[in-house]
């Protein structure tokens, strides 16, 4: 018996020395990459510029660009590597990602219609944003109405149908692409590779509402994720509404995922990577590993942003560059010295 | 004593009938074995009982169970059909152990066992140092208490069959369907893993319904046997009665000499052969 509480400690001190010390880098980092930017700013200023009491102009970097813009991605990144492990869990398959779905070209879709043709038409304030956060609605609609049947709505068939719209509305966007001239190209594929340049507190207000309402339905569901992720049948042999679960993670996902990418463009291999590098941390319980996903998604992206734009002033890459190029070697190492704790197939 | 009524079950896909007219009726204590072909009808019968598909005409009930299972309070008197239950519900009177289930996130043996607490109808405080002691009971009496920490994704084939069948112990339930619980072991984990499952479920009064290939292995440890040939029960009884060399020539075309083996308390099969009664007739 003794032995066994040993060990139900060890899976909790696990977990949350895990959450602890993650959430202590997360906010150091938060705390560092303000002083980072192509204007050098002493401490005292930072945290005059904060308290309100610095220049205008070293008030307004502070508090109206680099503050907003780190927020921005820390919420990205939360929302992507949480949408991420709800969707390798729910689907059982470690490449699901949150673009799994289509959602994410369903909303480059959405931006690249009004940058190619509304923009003209309209002319509103974040009418990308909007463009591609209503796209992505239509996208989880139609994903889902594709994939229902009489009989209940089968997850390989939500797979499927995903994957189709994926093509899609990749295909679509090609043809704005290929109908458009060089101008709008560019600023099509600037949007699409992701980034915070034009993140401000708009923004933040735009993401934070619908980060907070599809992070609450994953994370309240975390149990009954434990219990899907060992298969949906023996889910509902153990009492699980699987059904009703099922909906709510993927409103809950698509929210995340129609959040992040209406703002900043489509930002790869985050949703990927970051469930499976905290997994090797704190294991696989979605209790401990969801709020584990948002933080250190959160301490990433931040991480990432930063290097992105500092990296080759006064220009900024897109960072999903620099997700894909560091990340991806990150990841393979994390893959081959913790190869058993990452999956088994 | 819970009891478990088949009553004119009839299943189709399309146009054909997979099971037709199926209806017995089986209590608590038992150990039931379904024997049959293949595409008899087994599988899916155990599917209709626990609701995984809804039959085409006739119901599952259940009835006399001890537990308080219902949440509504306002119940009508049994037999309850089983599929007026929710999912809730039914989890906290009957568990399913399926045939090919596989581990792929790497959860411990501990975390996975806890998983059949899920239904757990606040009797025990979830998480608390009895719902450890309950696990703690329940995994030394399958034997898997040795590896309570390793990751489910390297166990054997017969460690993992045993943390499933814990799983669906946790679960409290008062009836137990078990697919196949003995596929693809070696020969000393299959009777390994029937005998943990006979002493635990006769501790706890479960009735528990079996659906194999092993012949030898229903003989030799259930004590009531139903034979299924093309959705329908050809013999259902003592497995004394049903297990007899006539009938296992009727189903299985198979030459067995069959006696009962005072040792082990139980009947022994032996195959002679493929019986040669087609090329005759």
């Amino acid at each position: 018996m003794n032995h066994l509480i040993s060990v139900d400690r060890k899976i909790k001190r696990r977990a949350v020395v895990g959450l602890i010390v993650t959430f202590a880098l997360m906010v150091t980092v938060f705390f560092t990459c303000i002083f980072v930017g192509s204007v050098d700013l002493d401490f005292e200023i930072v945290i005059d510029a904060m308290m309100g009491r610095a220049s205008w102009s070293q008030n307004y970097i502070v508090k109206e660009i680099r503050i907003p813009r780190l927020i921005c991605a820390a919420i990205v990144g939360a929302s992507l590597s949480l949408s991420g492990m709800c969707m390798q869990a729910l689907f059982k398959n470690p490449m699901a990602s949150p673009s799994i779905l289509g959602i994410s070209s369903g909303a480059a879709f959405g931006a690249a219609l009004y940058i190619a043709v509304g923009y003209g038409v309209f002319q509103i304030t974040y009418g990308t944003t909007i463009f591609a956060f209503i796209m992505s609605g239509i996208t989880m609609l139609l994903v889902y109405g594709l994939a229902y049947q009489k009989r209940g709505t089968h997850t390989i068939m939500l797979l499927l149908s995903g994957m189709a719209i994926n093509a899609l509305f990749s295909g679509l966007t090609s043809t704005i692409e290929f109908f458009s001239d060089a101008d709008t190209v560019s600023s099509i594929v600037f949007w699409i590779l992701g980034s915070f340049e034009k993140c401000n507190w708009a923004s933040v207000k735009i993401i934070a509402v619908s980060a907070i309402v599809g992070s609450i339905l994953v994370l309240y569901n975390s149990r009954e994720l434990n219990l899907i992720a060992g298969g949906e049948r023996k889910a509902k042999a153990l009492g699980v509404n699987v059904k009703n679960v099922r909906i709510m993670l993927i409103v809950g996902t698509c929210l995340l995922v129609a959040s992040s990418v209406s703002v900043c463009g489509i930002i790869g291999f985050v949703g990927l990577i970051i469930p499976h590098i905290f997994r090797t941390i704190c294991g696989p319980d979605h209790k401990y590993l969801g709020p584990m996903c948002i933080l250190g998604g959160a301490l990433f992206m931040m991480l990432f942003d930063t290097i992105a734009r500092s990296l080759m002033p006064p220009y900024e890459l897109p960072v999903g560059i620099i997700t894909s190029i560091i990340g991806a070697p990150f990841f393979m190492y994390i893959m081959r010295k913790r190869e058993k704790d990452i999956w088994s197939v | 004593m819970v009891n478990l009524k088949v009553n004119g079950v009839s299943f189709s896909i399309g146009s054909a009938d997979i099971l037709k007219d199926v209806e017995f009726s089986v209590d608590s204590g038992e150990i039931i074995a379904i024997l049959g072909q293949n595409g008899s009808g087994k599988t899916t019968l155990l599917n209709c009982i626990n609701s995984e598909y809804r039959s085409k005409k006739g119901s599952v009930t259940v009835d006399h169970f001890s537990k308080d299972i219902l949440d509504n309070v306002a119940k009508k008197d049994g037999p309850f059909d089983i599929l007026d239950f929710s999912y809730l519900e039914r989890s906290r009177i009957l568990a399913t152990v399926e045939q090919n289930s596989v581990a792929s996130f790497p959860f411990t043996v501990l975390e996975t066992v806890r998983m059949g607490r899920y239904s757990n109808k606040g009797e025990v405080e979830e998480n608390s140092v009895e719902e450890l002691r309950e696990i703690y009971s329940l995994m030394k009496e399958t034997e898997i208490l040795g590896f309570a920490e390793g990751p489910v994704n390297e166990l054997s084939g017969g460690e993992w069959r045993r943390v499933m069948i814990t799983q669906s112990l946790a679960q409290n339930p008062e009836i137990l369907l078990l697919d196949e619980p003995t596929l693809h072991l070696d020969i000393n984990h299959q009777f390994e893993l029937m005998d943990i499952l006979k002493r635990t479920i006769k501790q706890r009064n479960i009735l528990v319904i079996m659906v194999t290939h092993d012949i030898s292995l229903a003989a030799r440890y259930c004590d009531r046997t139903i034979i299924m040939e093309n959705g329908e029960i050809v013999a259902l009884g003592n497995t004394k009665d049903v297990i007899t060399s006539d009938n296992l020539e009727k189903v299985f075309q198979m030459n067995a000499r069959i006696s009962y083996n005072e040792e082990i308390d139980g009947l022994e099969v032996f195959f002679v052969g493929k019986s040669n009664r087609d090329a005759i007739t």
